[in-house]
């Protein structure tokens, strides 16, 4: 139960990430004032109610199931740097909140100004997307192949 | 004894956060404070690039 729920919200995680890439890549690219700011309009809601939700199960589910079955939490390096990677995400994405919903509360302004719209125009929505796309991309890597590696209290454990 | 893949991957994971911190330091505002800097550089920063997209 605990593996397919965490298998399905990291890759919902992922999923849903893409599409944050596509929006942010939409609003720096769209010539349509009204597309730009449709964007940040509906990645606010999607951003508290999906990308939030899916990457704190993903943490979750991640913990329990390794803290509820052989591999351990602190034994494997492979499950070591998921770990890291997961808490770092979810760090940087509850931190990031803040900037969409500025830039939802630009986008809701009933005449956006020449500034509004360069500050929606932002190529940071798209960087950020992409950089946590290569990182979840990384983790699903690591969770599939499950690369050989003991750290030394697994090790420990194994042999002691 | 550490697998390669660790290391490699401990040097890349070193490597981007200390960019990350350096980012974070040397970049200063980094969120959604820059865009409302009350010292009016933000404003006058985005006056040019609407004056010099005008002019085009």
């Amino acid at each position: 139960m605990a593996l397919t729920t965490h298998v399905a919200s990291s890759v919902g995680w992922l999923g849903a990430v893409a599409v944050f890439l596509v929006l942010g890549v939409v609003a720096m690219t769209s010539a349509d004032t009204e597309t730009v700011r449709a964007v940040y309009r509906v990645a606010e809601p999607a951003a508290w109610f999906a990308l939030v939700p899916l990457a704190l199960a993903s943490l979750v589910t991640g913990l329990i199931q390794s803290l509820c079955t052989t591999w351990g939490l602190f034994q494997h390096y492979w499950v070591l740097f998921k770990l890291a990677m997961n808490v770092g995400a979810v760090a940087v994405l509850l931190m990031y909140m803040k900037t969409l919903d500025y830039l939802a509360r630009v986008a809701a302004t009933t005449e956006p100004t020449g500034h509004d719209l360069i500050v929606l125009r932002t190529p940071s929505v798209a960087l950020h997307s992409f950089l946590a796309l290569l990182l979840l991309l990384t983790a699903t890597v690591l969770a599939v192949h499950k690369p050989r590696g003991l750290t030394p209290y697994g090790a420990r454990r194994r042999h002691g | 004894m550490v697998p390669r893949w660790v290391k490699v991957f401990g040097a890349i994971a070193v490597v981007v956060v200390v960019l990350v911190i350096v980012l974070l330091v040397v970049g200063g505002d980094h969120g959604p404070g820059r865009h409302t800097r009350s010292d009016g550089h933000a404003a006058s920063v985005v006056h040019l690039a609407v004056t010099a997209s005008g002019r085009r």
